[in-house]
């Protein structure tokens, strides 16, 4: 309506993060760069994690260090995290929110997928994402509780569309949906674990989000994605952004052990 | 906060004046929208859009009743009209004619009527508004009931609750389905189609019920009306431009 001035201009408390601190595990990612800069924006304090001086260079390279900690942290390393959460926790304070991006994948064939690749991939996947949400979470509890999101994706809810890839690429590869649908449980399990504790637990499952080199050197491969999905195009990370804020903020203060499926419509048909 | 501001957008919520609806309608116009409540009861749907006018809000009732094509017809040319636009459609108004299981089936008719034939026919209009304005985005309003058969055993010990109605589990079940249909039928042109499924709202409900409830819920309580409206901005707004045919639960965990 013309003439109309909202004095409410915008939606004030409901997605509030400031001052918030938030780890992002594999921040300095495609995806996990557009959460971050999104988590900035909205006030809160960030400890972005990747692996050797990924989160460094991108906090660096973006001037987001008046409100983002870049920390170099190898999520692998199971045996070295309880204390890596501990030193940071007592150097930081205790976080309100988790964010765990990080992910792996051998792009093999199924052929050619060995046991130890199955294995290497699957402890980054599910046992390091596990360990890292249980060894945050009694700083949580100790703090008044928090939200944890965590990242499974379309491919842990259905196949790869084979017909999608072409040689030399190859089909999106088994242990990652495999690792995928894991998490997705053990969103659940946490989610119910946890919600006396006043910690929620969701994940995210995104659909198309190939980065930008993938984009630049495979336009053919992201027509052939584009098609699949209902919008008929692929999403750019920035679209990740709401859905992960939503679910840390208070706006979404009734909705635990959800999997939010951010992708077009891929999974719909 | 950009990403989730509704400035400069009108939308349309169906139901308006229901405990839902006015969460609903608060949410967006907190995000800076302008909200058209409609409902088949002029009076109460006047009254609550001036109460939100009171409150600094662009809130505007009209009268609908979805099963009359000739009402559907005509808020579409009023919202056309009126305000040039619709950007965002949330399908939240539902008739609950049926009482019980053995209720006469003729109610059941008559809830198809109303929530199957009548919101088709809403949905279809609303949603070439919203195409023919470029875009944006439909929310519909189903419920748990319509994923989950009911929980018996919440009812034990609470006298007069626990015959449920199979018209309600049944076209909300059917709406879960549609938000898919939708999804696909207009792909590529820029609208996107989500479901919400609440689960328990409180409201009032008798102590014994609310206490079985709970005690079943991860989070220990009843979604509260306001629960609804950080999903409906999230949904609405460009902060949920890759949400697609999606049914998003809001149950504190019960069925996790």
């Amino acid at each position: 309506m013309t003439g109309f001035l909202n004095p409410f201009p915008m939606t004030t408390t409901l997605f509030d993060l400031k001052d918030r601190l938030v780890w992002v595990a594999g921040g300095a990612g495609y995806l996990g760069q557009a959460v971050v800069k999104a988590l900035a924006a909205a006030g809160a304090q960030v400890l972005c994690l990747d692996l050797d001086d990924k989160a460094a260079a991108f906090v660096s390279g973006e001037n987001l260090s008046d409100r983002v900690y870049p920390l170099s942290c190898d999520l692998n390393r199971t045996d070295l995290l309880p204390e890596f959460v501990k030193a940071q926790t007592e150097r930081f304070g205790p976080p309100h929110g988790l964010v765990n991006l990080s992910f792996g994948s051998t792009a093999k064939k199924l052929e050619e997928l060995s046991a130890e690749d199955f294995d290497r991939v699957n402890h980054a996947a599910l046992t390091s994402t596990f360990l890292l949400a249980r060894e945050v979470s009694p700083y949580m509890i100790h703090n008044g509780g928090g939200s944890i999101v965590l990242f499974a994706s379309m491919y842990g809810m259905v196949s790869p569309d084979g017909g999608v890839y072409e040689s030399p690429m190859n089909k999106n590869p088994l242990e990652y949906g495999v690792g995928k649908a894991g998490v997705i449980q053990m969103t659940r399990y946490l989610a119910v674990h946890w919600a006396q504790s006043g910690i929620r637990v969701n994940c995210i499952s995104p659909g198309p989000f190939p980065n930008p080199t993938v984009q630049e050197k495979h336009p053919d491969f992201i027509d052939r994605l584009s098609g699949k999905s209902p919008m008929n195009r692929i999403g750019v990370s920035e679209e990740i952004a709401g859905p992960v804020l939503f679910l840390l903020s208070k706006a979404s203060s009734y909705v635990t052990g959800h999997n939010l499926v951010v992708d077009g419509g891929w999974t719909a048909w | 906060m950009d990403l989730f501001s509704l400035k400069n957008k009108v939308a349309l919520v169906t139901g308006g004046a229901g405990q839902y609806g006015k969460s609903i309608t608060e949410g967006l116009a907190e995000a800076g929208c302008t909200v058209i409540i409609a409902s088949r009861n002029i009076e109460a749907i006047e009254k609550a859009a001036a109460e939100f006018r009171e409150n600094g809000f662009d809130i505007h009732g009209m009268q609908l009743d979805q099963a009359d094509p000739v009402s559907v017809k005509n808020i579409s040319e009023r919202i056309k009209n009126e305000f040039g636009r619709l950007d965002v459609f949330v399908n939240n108004a539902v008739a609950r004619p049926m009482k019980g299981y053995r209720g006469p089936i003729e109610q059941f008719d008559e809830s198809m009527r109303v929530n199957a034939t009548g919101m088709m026919d809403l949905l279809r209009e609303m949603t070439d508004l919203i195409i023919a304005s470029g875009g944006g985005s439909v929310i519909n309003i189903s419920s748990m009931m319509g994923m989950y058969a009911p929980i018996y055993s919440n009812y034990e010990g609470v006298p007069g609750m626990g015959d449920i109605a199979p018209d309600y589990c049944f076209h909300n079940a059917g709406l879960i389905m549609l938000s898919r249909f939708m999804a696909k039928t207009h792909a590529g042109k820029n609208i996107r189609f989500n479901c919400i499924s609440p689960g328990g709202l409180f409201n009032n409900q008798p102590e014994k019920f609310v206490e079985n409830y709970c005690k079943k819920v991860p989070l220990g309580r009843m979604a509260n009306k306001d629960d609804i409206k950080g999903l409906i901005v999230l949904l609405a707004s460009d902060a949920g431009s890759y949400i697609n045919g999606e049914n998003i639960l809001i149950d504190g965990g019960l069925y996790a």
